[in-house]
């Protein structure tokens, strides 16, 4: 089987790469925001003679509790904004590399099905991401740990910890779509205007009636960005989500496969 | 047995542009084959062609007996190739290059340290590639397309990056690969080694194979000159045309001469010059060398 042995030359690519721990100070940071909030929020007289809050911060925060539950929102919801653009950048990485590096033409020309490679690229992706993800829950528990909110109750953290799993996966089929753009322009730019257009395209359609046909706002309906969560949300959502991963993977395949690699 | 490289009719037009039209090769097994062209000549687009990297317009081509466009995974398991430039994941040291690329061709374990070695690249082993100098960026990359011990190597231009000491190294090694049966097909812009390693040259102009000569052949096309060098070159050219009515009479550089009549001898062009007073510092025929032929059939000065 070749298989495991592209995954592993994949994994090996990725070990040797900064862009790995980059991700993990963004995550820091996620950890670090929910931290500070949840701390204003607990310790409001404190923030506001420090200053760090006002009566709009009162205004903003106001949604959240200063318990396990508003934590958990507000991770998940961190998790979610920032996972959607952090995966994102991800993908264009493992994707755009062996374009920017010059070794596309490389690895095209190994005798080796290529779609193997968008399948572990994109299984790199999800390993990665999930990580990441864990360590998002993990570093939940110890914010509520550090700031005292007691032991936090199984049925909360197996709810809670489902939804971002579930804003995970989600957040993962759209990135297919985004290895496709990287391959067919060959570079970074082209996939980073992309994530910012659907983006833009995401949080554009939650204000219209379509949202929960709109893959970049089904993401951030199910994550609760967009008000309660699932909202909206109905079978033909899931439908759609599932649409834009077949989409992606067979493109990506299809152009690998067929396209002129002129690089 | 089938040829290492067997093409048919191979075209590939890019919207109105024709990079490569209609060209037949056939590589037979165990020769050293010299793809020649100038820059846009149609070489790498033939060779990405050959890899499965560009998808022909028309032709077909068969790789060791398996057709590319049929059954690519085959046709390439062993090939050894290094396409235009040296590349190599910066991140990774050349070793970990190597051991990559050992496992996804399904090498054996100590092929890594072999090709290492092969390549003067064992005090290199643990560097990251992104601090190698270009010639040793050329070595990984040979070093890649030997470690599964191939029956065809496909190199577009293996001495680019080499320092001499380096293109003469590496001569050495593809002409004892060729001596343990390894078919090459090679492009370069070293005329000069192409000239003394190649069993068979082509020579592709605005992406059509001109030529292609053996060893033989070649020395038979190879065009006589007579070199001259006088103390009154115009005067010796207007006497040499006048009284034995040759045409082809080139400038060079020191009062030198070069006459490319072939009806033209050395002995009634010498007495002329003597009975006319011009004084004959050096007289000599000489053979074309590789690089003014390809000039020559390319539309180049040759």
């Amino acid at each position: 089987m070749i298989f495991p042995k592209v995954l592993g030359a994949e994994l090996l690519k990725l070990r040797r790469s900064r862009m790995i721990w980059l991700s993990f100070l963004f995550y820091l940071f996620f950890g670090s925001m929910a931290y500070f909030v949840l701390w204003m929020l607990r310790n409001p007289e404190a923030a506001r003679n420090l200053g760090l809050i006002g009566k709009k911060a009162t205004f903003a925060m106001s949604g959240l509790s200063p318990d396990w539950s508003g934590l958990f929102t507000l991770v998940t919801e961190l998790g979610v904004a920032g996972g959607m653009i952090i995966l994102s950048i991800v993908v264009i990485f493992l994707f755009g590399r062996e374009y920017t590096e010059g070794t596309a033409k490389n690895m095209l020309a190994l005798p080796i099905p290529r779609g193997y490679f968008v399948a572990a690229k994109l299984c790199v992706a999800a390993l990665w991401y999930a990580v990441l993800t864990a360590f998002l829950l993990a570093e939940c528990l110890l914010i509520g740990r550090l700031l005292d909110l007691g032991a936090p109750p199984a049925g909360l953290v197996a709810r809670e910890g489902g939804h971002i799993l579930v804003a995970a996966a989600l957040i993962l089929s759209l990135q297919p779509l985004v290895a496709l753009v990287t391959a067919l322009s060959g570079g970074y730019i082209a996939p980073f205007g992309y994530t910012i257009a659907t983006l833009l395209i995401g949080n554009l359609m939650i204000h219209t009636g379509w949202a929960r046909w709109c893959p970049w706002s089904i993401v951030a309906l199910l994550g609760g960005i967009a008000g309660s969560r699932q909202e909206g949300v109905v079978l033909g959502s899931c439908l759609v989500m599932a649409g834009t991963f077949a989409i992606g993977v067979v493109g990506t395949i299809t152009h690998l496969s067929f396209a002129d690699n002129c690089q | 047995m089938t040829n290492a490289i067997s093409a048919h009719r191979l075209s590939k037009s890019y919207g109105k542009v024709k990079a490569v039209r209609n060209v037949d090769l056939e590589v037979r097994r165990g020769e050293i084959y010299g793809f020649l062209g100038r820059n846009g000549a149609g070489k790498t687009t033939t060779i990405r062609m050959l890899l499965g990297l560009i998808r022909p317009s028309s032709g077909e081509i068969a790789i060791l007996g398996e057709s590319i466009r049929e059954n690519r995974v085959a046709a390439l398991k062993k090939v050894g190739f290094l396409v235009e430039s040296a590349t190599a994941y910066p991140n990774l040291t050349v070793r970990e290059n190597l051991e990559m690329q050992r496992r996804l061709m399904e090498a054996p374990s100590g092929a890594v340290e072999r090709t290492a070695k092969l390549l003067g690249l064992e005090e290199y082993a643990d560097r990251k590639s992104v601090h190698l100098s270009l010639g040793n960026k050329q070595r990984l990359s040979l070093a890649r397309a030997l470690i599964h011990s191939p029956e065809l190597l496909l190199l577009d231009e293996p001495a680019n990056g080499l320092d001499p000491a380096g293109i003469v190294e590496i001569r050495g090694l593809l002409k004892s690969l060729a001596g343990e049966g390894i078919t090459i097909f090679m492009s370069s812009h070293i005329l000069a080694e192409v000239d003394q390693l190649a069993d068979r040259i082509g020579i592709i102009h605005e992406g059509i194979l001109k030529e292609e000569l053996d060893r033989t052949e070649l020395g038979e096309r190879r065009r006589l000159y007579i070199e001259l060098r006088v103390d009154r070159p115009d005067r010796a050219a207007i006497l040499l045309k006048e009284r034995l009515g040759l045409k082809d009479i080139a400038r060079l550089g020191g009062n030198g001469l070069r006459i490319g009549d072939e009806k033209a001898e050395c002995a009634p062009i010498a007495r002329e010059l003597v009975m006319a007073g011009i004084g004959l510092d050096r007289l000599l025929p000489v053979e074309e060398n590789l690089e003014e032929h390809f000039m020559r059939m390319t539309g180049g000065r040759g």
